[in-house]
């Protein structure tokens, strides 16, 4: 079973995401007998609701996917690995859900996940600029009118 | 009528199919067939009463977007709206139907858009103890974030709905054709919606008194999510409403689901969680007949508590449409992992 590892800013984000949202109460590693997080299945986080339709687990698994996101674009990197340098955030909402609906994946599954599609500080992989992800963003149909008005286009 | 408990002892095993694994392809994207994103999950019932035996069995789910044809736009602040097509099948399937507590299966394609907002808690203010990089400082982050008054999350999905509704052994089948509209809302930790959702209070109560580390504090994970569809059902095959009416006659039906999650206590040092879904069907303006036979509206509960690398016991209870009997099932097992 993979134990995350406080040299990996990707476990780190997930297991600080997972515990400042109340999702899981296991430390970061195992010790004394005491499970780690990183072994634990899907199914044993809060939002994990089985008795739900999947309708229902799908939609809740989005949104924290959505929320895990957003807090690692706030707190550890908005930079992107190369395979993921054009994927808009719903591209990764559903790659993350495909994840997080499978009830035996692990916490280690979802921070490789993140390893793969998020360049952190202390990585050297592929180098993806923020602007070449701002330059897929599509803006709104309202955005581009209030441009055109200002004579952007 | 009868009332059947049923009591399932053994190993509840989950698996991905065999086919789940991916096939790489370039650029570090992975597909998977339809069949690959197939969850199946064996069961094995055992009535308690009536000397009936017990047997095998197994629930299974698929849900894939097939395409995303106005495309996807992000919006400010953590925010997104798309829309796209779904194909969706689920079910429980019993190799004796007669012990099936679940005996529904439902196969649809949605056309729906979505609006997803994302919050984040606030953790790492100057003097908190907490360092985001850090995870020897988790206890601080925790508890700082449970002060946070942002941290969010707010997600709609509306949409246009037909499926194909039968029982397992398709006595009964109906078509469907509707709307649906999905909301689920997590409220940021120390907002007025989570700490006076009083769903959560009970459990406040446990987990303070098991000394939880969230103690007396709400869980956001305990506001309710609400599944909301109206449809016009036309039934295909379906010899109990034939044999009261005569005939076949199309109706609307409103179908609803509550589910909710929330921790509930520790156990030594593990952690309990309780699941619970709530389903109800119901047939608006009903012919007295169909009415006087009980066909008209259907409920049905499922509530479980899962402890950490543990048991889980689940309680399941009601009738779903095409199920024509209440019927009461008590799993108890352990999840095993296959890879």
């Amino acid at each position: 079973m993979a134990e995350l590892r406080d040299s990996n800013q990707a476990d780190v984000s997930v297991f600080m995401f997972l515990t400042t949202n109340g999702q899981s109460i296991r430390p970061f590693s195992s010790s004394n007998g005491v499970k780690g997080m990183g072994p634990q299945p899907m199914q044993e986080l809060v939002y994990f609701n089985s008795a739900a339709t999947k309708d229902m687990l799908k939609q809740n698994a989005a949104l924290m996917a959505h929320m895990l996101i957003a807090f690692i674009n706030t707190y550890y990197t908005q930079q992107r690995e190369k395979a993921y340098e054009k994927k808009t955030t719903p591209d990764l909402v559903a790659e993350l859900v495909t994840l997080m609906i499978v009830p035996d994946k692990t916490v280690s599954d979802l921070a490789k996940k993140a390893d793969d599609i998020f360049r952190y500080a202390s990585e050297e992989s592929a180098a993806v600029p923020l602007a070449d992800v701002a330059n897929n963003v599509q803006p709104s149909p309202s955005t581009n009118k209030k441009l055109n008005k200002l004579g952007i286009k | 009528m009868k009332y059947a408990i049923y009591v399932s002892l053994g190993f509840l095993v989950a698996f991905e199919c065999a086919h789940a694994q991916p096939t790489p392809v370039a650029g570090g994207e992975q597909k998977e067939s339809l069949l690959g994103k197939l969850h199946l999950e064996p069961k094995y019932f055992q009535p308690t009463q009536e000397n009936r035996e017990g047997g095998l069995g197994f629930t299974y789910k698929v849900d894939e977007t097939v395409a995303t044809p106005t495309g996807k736009v992000e919006l400010p602040n953590n925010a997104y709206r798309m829309s796209k097509l779904e194909f969706k099948a689920e079910g429980t399937v019993a190799f004796k139907s007669s012990i099936n507590p679940a005996d529904f299966l439902k196969t649809s394609f949605e056309y729906n858009y979505e609006y997803s907002k994302a919050g984040v808690v606030t953790i790492g203010a100057p003097g908190s103890g907490c360092d985001p990089k850090d995870p020897k400082t988790a206890e601080a982050c925790r508890k700082e974030a449970l002060r946070s008054r942002t941290g969010e999350g707010f997600r709609v999905n509306v949409g246009a709905t037909a499926s194909f509704e039968s029982d397992q052994k398709f006595d009964k089948r109906n078509k469907t054709y509707g709307a649906q509209s999905t909301i689920v809302y997590r409220p940021a930790p120390d907002s007025f919606a989570n700490q006076w959702n009083p769903l959560d209070w009970p459990f406040r109560v446990l987990r303070r008194a098991s000394n939880h580390p969230l103690g007396f504090d709400p869980s956001p994970d305990a506001f309710p999510k609400l599944r909301l569809a109206l449809e016009r059902v036309n039934p295909d095959k379906d010899t109990d409403r034939e044999a009261i009416l005569g005939k076949k006659d199309d109706y609307n039906r409103v179908n609803m689901e509550v589910a909710m999650s929330s921790p509930v206590a520790t156990l030594e040092g593990k952690q309990v969680k309780f699941e619970w879904s709530w389903r109800y069907f119901k047939e608006l303006s009903p012919n007295s007949a169909i009415h006087a036979a009980s066909l008209d509206r259907f409920r049905y509960s499922a509530l479980s508590f899962r402890l950490d690398s543990g048991w889980r016991l689940t309680y399941a209870t009601g009738r779903l449409p095409l199920n024509r009997q209440d019927q009461a099932a008590w799993e108890l097992g352990y999840q095993l992992k296959f890879d």
